[in-house]
């Protein structure tokens, strides 16, 4: 009789530490954008700015 | 007169039904099979999910609307199609099984002249072992489970509070997942929540995620001009991070979520265990698993749908390599490529092949994201389907209306936070969505449509758009003069 015990050995994964995507490389902003990006005053116009955008695309996209 | 079914009552289906219910107002009946008894604007979860809105303030009620509006409507869950009908009645029909807490169970059939299928996805948390609510790990994909995240999430705050250390992972719980925008917010609104608790310093805020690259969001990210450079949002998206102090992890595909870590498989071929306290991470979609039968009664799903169970419509199939891919492979009508009256808008129809570039892992393990077709697209397509079918009913003789997604732009506000003066959110628009390389051979898209920009202001446009379009689904005044 033929033996079948080990005819499914399969390898388990062995699982190593998680790696960190290394993000020093990418731009970081000044204190200045920082400011900027939260001016009340600021940030009215941009608001205005990316409505009057998505609203190009909306047209620019109609059929 | 024509009845017109429509399955799902998500942003597409419910999209079509509003559309269809202003245009044919005498002698047509349109009828909405939703499992659901709320529409929800899932967008807005990822505020819930941390516990800044009630689940009320994103649903509502449909069945008041439907009625006021004339729409029909049945709690239930579509299960079988016959589109050629059956051996004793040649109208095409559905099957469904109610879901309602009155008539649970029960089933009952439905003819239609015309079948909008915006069954929206499956969420498939079986496909990793130990993902989802009922596994270890939260989610944000329906209201419920929003509120059950923000239980979650305030329970490992409190644990945060007393003096713990803890790790938060967010991200895809599978290889192939879509939606990565949202795990994106809600990263990003985790941090802010942990950030303005005064928390920062003793959680861990991580982003797993199957993207190759930060900033893919599954259609292979995207170019834009920032201060007179053409910039990626690969780089943008690293900056934020960098910023903010996220860990990510890229290329990875969850292969299964213990008590208390998370494995998986990286691109290069290697395995990780990554340990946690709070995750939340998002299924992998299907299709919603309906049967069609013919006339006979034998099964013709194959005809119908793809593999994965979404329906097939007039795209082009044909398998060819990445370097091959085409914005005219891209859907333009959503009619099914086997039953003329049937159309499927939205998650429904079966994309003819991803956005971004097809990877695997050595083993042959698809680690890349599917193509996203949620939300403005999901809209846009279901107003074109609507048209369509409104046409056809009224016996207009015009071509089908289009809204492919090589040929419609999206907005995407990524809430970073959420606060009047300390929000935050990455704006971005996209034109087209699926990158045209041939009308547009730098990027693939629009030189003027690509745009991105962190900042208060686009907290404010998101915050915005949650009363806009709920306004708009609840069909009050002038809803239809806001674009979908």
């Amino acid at each position: 009789m033929p033996d079948t015990t080990a005819t499914t050995a399969t390898t388990a994964p062995v699982y190593a530490a998680p790696v960190f995507l290394d993000t020093a490389p990418a731009p970081l902003p000044t204190p200045q954008t920082l400011s900027r990006r939260r001016n009340v005053v600021r940030q009215l116009g941009r608001f205005v700015a990316f409505n009057v955008k998505m609203i190009g695309m909306i047209l620019h996209g109609a059929h | 007169m024509s009845r017109i079914v429509i399955l799902g009552a998500g942003i597409a289906g419910h999209t079509a039904a509003m559309h269809l219910s202003r245009w044919l107002r005498r002698g047509h009946t349109i009828t909405v099979v939703s499992p659901q008894a709320d529409w929800n604007w899932i967008p807005s979860n990822v505020w819930v999910g941390v516990g800044r809105m009630r689940p009320e303030q994103v649903t509502f009620p449909l069945a008041p609307l439907y009625q006021r509006r004339g729409i029909a409507f049945e709690q239930a869950r579509a299960t079988v199609l016959y589109p050629e009908g059956t051996a004793d009645d040649p109208t095409p029909q559905v099957e469904f099984q109610r879901t309602g807490p009155e008539r649970d169970g029960e089933t009952g059939r439905i003819g239609y002249d015309y079948l909008v299928n915006a069954t929206g996805p499956k969420l498939n948390f079986a496909a990793t072992p130990g993902l989802g609510p009922d596994g270890h790990t939260v989610s944000i994909c329906t209201a419920a489970h929003a509120t059950g995240a923000a239980q979650r999430f305030a329970a490992a705050v409190a644990r945060v509070q007393a003096g713990e250390h803890l790790r938060f992972v967010i991200g895809t719980g599978h290889g192939t997942c879509t939606c990565q925008g949202a795990a994106f917010e809600y990263t990003f609104n985790v941090e802010h929540e942990l950030r303005e608790a005064g928390l920062r310093d003793r959680a861990e805020v991580v982003y797993l995620t199957n993207e190759a690259d930060l900033g893919d969001f599954g259609v292979g990210g995207l170019a834009f001009t920032d201060r007179g450079y053409l910039t990626s949002s690969k780089l943008w998206t690293e900056s934020l991070f960098r910023e903010r102090d996220v860990r990510a992890i890229t290329g990875a595909g969850v292969t299964e979520v213990t008590p208390t870590a998370i494995r998986y498989e990286q691109l290069d071929g290697s395995f990780h265990e990554l340990p946690y306290d709070f995750a939340m991470l998002l299924p992998p979609f299907r299709g919603v698993g309906l049967t069609v039968l013919d006339r006979s009664g034998a099964d013709i799903s194959d005809r119908v749908f793809n593999p994965g169970g979404f329906m097939k419509v007039d795209a082009d199939y044909a398998a060819k390599p990445y370097g091959e891919w085409r914005a005219e492979d891209w859907p333009r009508t959503y009619e099914c490529a086997a039953f003329p009256n049937i159309f499927a808008p939205g998650i429904a129809f079966a994309p003819p092949h991803a956005i971004s570039q097809p990877r695997q892992a050595p083993d042959g393990t698809v680690i890349a994201p599917a193509p996203p077709r949620t939300g403005m697209p999901s809209g846009v397509m279901a107003h074109a389907v609507a048209e369509t079918i409104r046409d056809r009913v009224l016996g207009r003789t015009r071509p089908a209306h289009h809204a492919s997604l090589a040929e419609v732009g999206a907005a995407c506000v990524a809430s970073a936070g959420a606060g009047f003066r300390h929000g935050s959110a990455a704006s971005m628009t996209m034109y087209p969505v699926v990158p045209d390389r041939h009308t547009y051979p730098a990027t693939g898209r629009h030189p003027r449509g690509n745009f991105g920009e962190i900042g208060l202001a686009g907290h404010w446009v998101k915050y915005m758009l949650h009363f806009l379009f709920i306004w708009k689904a609840k069909g009050r005044p002038f809803w239809t003069l806001i674009p979908e």
